[in-house]
């Protein structure tokens, strides 16, 4: 061999000084330094692989399904429509209104009384309540701020009390009937003691204002003579019951007929 | 031929170091025990092999480490822990020489030389000692391994095939080829 060397007899080296070399330290360092780092090791590719493999197994059963979405989306429906309407009625300095509703708007007398007012509010609420609903619902609102008037919210002004003429709210009424009868009367214990009718006198529409619950006898002439299936209609109706509690009730429209 | 009997273990011996070996299978430390035993063998082999005994004793550290490091790859057949050893050190050595940090140096003493001459032929003067010298240096890699471990390691067929890898019987057969292959060389 080109690269070899032959030695003949070479000096012996003895075995004290074969052992006074051994240095079983340098080898246990060079072994540390030989051991793969952790993230090389078969050990941390599984782990790691395992866990990595968990999660996504996990993150992809976290999907909710299909029915769980239909009862979150009903739920989060409810929520807007609930904070929509406390928003509304925390408002109590304006209300909102669309442009088409301004002229349905109710306008408060200034000299009706303290009572009167309390009925006002309960209407304006109940009136504006269907209109905030359409905005909500419609595509393009075009909703402003409009300050109408000052309204304090009273949850409890909300009777059903209907007036009726011999049983009829609205439609036609034999005029004998209208005149005879015990006049206006309504549920829930209330009297009518006021209201307003509008009628035609022979001249043009009039509204007189009646302080009681019967129609007077001059007002039946009229109405059989110049009013007969003709609607007449009688607003601003009020009404009491024994504690004194006042409210206006809602407006009838009668026709009356021979 | 007489043979080196640091190879033979009885069985106790054998049992002891398989315990050893386990208990450094499961802590590194534990392995100071076969490092002192075989310390001294491993490092005759390579320096053996080589003229510089500086990087005979890093080579026999690194034989070490390598050790201890696939110590985890072992599996205990029955013969001594030092023919793993052997298979290392030798990997080491011929790693060295490809790196060209030693040469290859065939060691040789005289008395073997004339041990050699007296299978070879009857005559054993000065002259024939030169010449066989010469044809030793000329000896394919194969043969001379097993040369040196048979005849100048005084080793036994069982171990060179521990150590080679092979069979004892081919370890026999191969070192009778290389024998006639140098004494053909010889005669020449």
């Amino acid at each position: 061999m080109e690269n070899r060397k032959t030695t003949l007899d070479r000096e012996p080296i003895s075995s004290e000084a074969i052992r006074g070399r051994q240095n079983f330290n340098q080898v246990s360092k060079g072994h540390q330094a030989m051991k793969p780092p952790l993230w090389k090791s078969a050990w941390f590719y599984g782990t790691v692989g395992l866990a990595s493999l968990a999660l996504i197994v996990a993150v992809t059963n976290m999907k909710p399904s299909s029915a769980y979405d239909a009862v979150r989306t009903a739920s989060i429906d409810k929520e807007v429509v609930h904070e929509a309407n406390n928003q509304f009625f925390s408002e109590a300095n304006t209300t909102m209104v669309s442009k088409k509703e301004k002229a349905k708007l109710v306008t408060v007398e200034p000299e009706i009384s303290k009572a009167e007012e309390a009925l006002v509010e309960s209407t304006v609420i109940e009136t504006n309540i269907p209109s905030l609903d359409k905005d909500l619902n419609n595509e393009d609102p075009m909703i402003e701020e409009v300050p109408v008037v000052e309204v304090k919210f009273k949850e409890k002004k909300r009777f059903k009390t209907m007036p009726n003429i011999a049983g009829v709210f609205t439609g036609k009424l034999q005029i004998d009937a209208l005149c005879s009868a015990g006049g206006l009367s309504c549920n829930n214990g209330f009297t009518v003691y006021s209201y307003d009718i509008q009628y035609y006198n022979g001249y043009g529409d009039v509204i007189e204002r009646v302080n009681d619950d019967k129609f007077p006898p001059f007002l039946c002439n009229k109405l059989r003579t110049y009013n007969l299936n003709q609607e007449i209609m009688i607003t601003n109706i009020l009404a009491k019951n024994e504690e004194g509690l006042v409210e206006r009730l809602i407006s009838m429209r009668i026709e009356p007929i021979f | 031929m007489a043979v080196n009997p640091v190879y033979h273990q009885s069985n106790t011996k054998l049992q002891q170091e398989a315990v050893w070996i386990e208990e450094a299978k499961e802590d590194a430390e534990r392995f100071g025990p076969l490092y002192l035993k075989y310390h001294e063998q491993i490092f005759r082999y390579v320096y053996q092999r080589m003229d510089d005994r500086e990087l005979a004793f890093d080579v026999t550290s690194q034989v070490f480490i390598k050790a201890l490091s696939n110590l985890h790859k072992y599996e205990f057949r029955g013969v001594p822990f030092s023919s793993w050893l052997y298979r290392i050190a030798k990997s080491e050595l011929y790693q060295a020489f490809r790196d060209r940090k030693a040469r290859r140096t065939v060691n040789v003493e005289s008395i073997h030389l004339f041990e050699m001459i007296e299978d070879i032929d009857d005559d054993d003067s000065m002259i024939h000692k030169k010449k066989l010298l010469k044809c030793i240096s000329l000896l394919k890699e194969a043969d001379l391994q097993l040369i040196e471990l048979r005849y100048f390691e005084k080793r036994s067929y069982r171990e060179i095939g521990e150590i080679l890898e092979i069979t004892e019987n081919n370890a026999k057969v191969r070192a009778f080829r290389a024998l006639e292959r140098l004494k053909k060389q010889f005669l020449k």
